[in-house]
């Protein structure tokens, strides 16, 4: 092997399956093995997705998902990210308050979804508190967590050299949780782009969970596997892209490294 | 006056789920003269690293004190510099912030002057060149020069070590603890050193601190009169090996009845 496909293994490999897959879909689309109706064909899909993408209306649907994922996520950060640091930080505020969280953080979202519509309507606000709801609990349970996972050596180290109770905080505890808080933003990412499409589906005129939504109701797939591959590809770009920060930020282990 | 004082210690730990604690320290008494070199060896469990946490502020007493220079031991403070068993050092920092470290946290802090004084101290451990690697980039031993330089830019009165060497394999030991005693003896500050390595704690010390088995109680101290500078081939010396067998007689005695007890 050159050292050029061994150093790209992992790609090619990646890519040599996918491209096997999509071809297997194509011809068993095509020659009526399976009804296209079910699982459409990729060529298909590429002409339902650009015809999707070029009408008029689809702007006004990306951008209502957009404001709703942006709108929830940040918000979620807002919130999820200080009471988890907070809490971690003052054993007796978090005795009082693990239980509400940890009873809403198990509560489906979706179950909470009529009582939403009825406090904030069927606009852009419900739809931006499921997105909140998702997103804010993982970033605050794994903030909490990482504070709480703090090495005490650290800690007794730093007291040792006469860190102040502010010191600890800032210089220790912070940083030392940094990997928690970056996978708790992650796992928060992915659950607040679920709210968006899942909350679109039930109310909503508008937004890409809605059109996945219609689209199945009129059994045209290709724009529905459209759709759901856009979201999909939108998530893993989130991803990468938040991973990429987190390796820039990071350089000493991520949490799922230290187990 | 002796610049350190241990006045009557005793440290009892509380016990989840017991009315009674559990004695860590019984009644330890010690003076430690400036510029003195004391180790301090004993079974596992004998409350040694309870004491040196308690000299640096780090663990309260039961009863009894600990004063330093006069003065009653309330917390930890410039006159000490601890270096940790398993080093203590933050991960996501360089060597060069670690060793801020011994410094930053107290103020003492200005621009250029530090940054003069932590290259100096890393010339000084001999870490030129890995002063922007991070701890997992490093080997134990180079870990625990960091650890050190740490200790000795804060400029203490005394360092305080909890079995320094203690996470390395046996050569860096040796290495490292020769390189320790160079060091201090162009700076001769007051050290003490917890070990479990009996030729570490006879080739290091002036006086060499026995302990019994829990409770931890002073069994006998010896006093160490062997040349200055010492070398490694002082190890093989026949005044050498007298001490090595005495200490291990009042070990060996405490090793078995800590076994016996099963802790």
């Amino acid at each position: 092997m050159t050292a050029f496909a061994r150093r790209h293994d992992r790609v090619m490999v990646g890519a040599l399956a996918v491209l096997c897959v999509v071809a297997f879909w194509e011809l068993s689309g095509r020659n009526g093995w399976v009804n296209p109706l079910f699982t459409s064909y990729p060529s298909q899909v590429l002409r339902e997705g650009i015809e999707l993408m070029s009408s008029p209306r689809f702007p006004e649907h990306a951008r209502a998902s957009f404001l709703e994922f942006a709108y929830g996520f940040v918000l979620g950060i807002l919130v999820g990210l200080p009471l988890g640091l907070i809490l971690g930080r003052f054993r007796r505020l978090n005795l009082i308050f693990e239980p509400l969280i940890m009873a809403l953080y198990v509560t489906p979202r979706l179950a909470l979804l009529p009582i939403i519509i009825v406090w904030l309507g069927i606009g852009l606000y419900s739809k931006v508190a499921v997105v909140f709801l998702g997103a804010v609990f993982p970033i605050l349970i794994n903030v909490l967590t990482g504070i709480k996972l703090v090495d005490p050596l650290w800690l007794r180290a730093a007291r040792s050299y006469g860190a102040s109770e502010l010191d600890l905080f800032t210089k220790v505890m912070l940083p030392g949780s940094l990997p928690y808080i970056f996978l708790g933003v992650r796992l928060g990412l992915g659950r607040a782009l679920l709210g968006v499409i899942v909350a679109e589906m039930y109310v909503s005129t508008v937004g890409i969970g809605h059109l996945i939504m219609q689209a199945g109701e009129i059994m045209r797939t290709g724009r529905l596997m459209f759709l759901a591959i856009l979201v999909s590809l939108l998530g893993t770009a989130l991803t990468l892209g938040l991973r990429s920060v987190e390796g820039h930020v990071i350089r000493w282990g991520r949490a799922s490294d230290r187990g | 006056m002796s610049q350190i004082q241990v006045r009557d210690l005793s440290v009892e730990y509380k016990r989840l789920g017991s009315t009674t604690g559990l004695l860590a320290l019984d009644d330890f008494k010690l003076d430690v003269d400036s510029g003195e070199f004391v180790t301090i060896v004993g079974p596992s469990g004998c409350g040694k690293s309870t004491m040196l946490k308690t000299v640096a502020g780090l663990q309260a007493p039961t009863s009894g004190e600990v004063r330093i220079n006069g003065i009653h031991v309330t917390g930890p403070g410039p006159d000490r510099a601890m270096v940790f068993q398993d080093f203590g050092l933050l991960p996501w920092r360089t060597v060069r912030a670690n060793i801020r470290m011994g410094v930053e946290f107290r103020r003492r802090v200005r621009g250029p002057d530090v940054a003069q004084r932590i290259a100096e101290f890393i010339r000084i451990v001999g870490l030129e060149g890995f002063e922007n690697h991070y701890p997992h980039q490093l080997s134990g031993g180079m870990q625990q020069r960091v650890g050190l330089a740490r200790a000795l830019i804060a400029n203490p009165e005394i360092m305080l070590m909890d079995e320094p060497f203690g996470a390395l394999d046996a050569q860096t030991r040796e290495v490292m603890a020769n390189e320790l005693l160079q060091i201090w003896e162009t700076n001769r500050k007051t050290v003490l050193f917890i070990t479990h390595g009996i030729d570490e704690c006879i080739y290091l010390a002036d006086r060499i601190v026995v302990m019994s088995a829990r409770p931890g109680r002073i069994k006998e101290i010896v006093k160490v009169d062997l040349e200055r500078p010492r070398g490694l081939y002082i190890r093989s010396t026949p005044q050498f090996a007298i001490y090595r067998d005495h200490v291990w007689g009042l070990l060996e005695e405490e090793v078995r009845r800590s076994l016996r007890a099963g802790l």
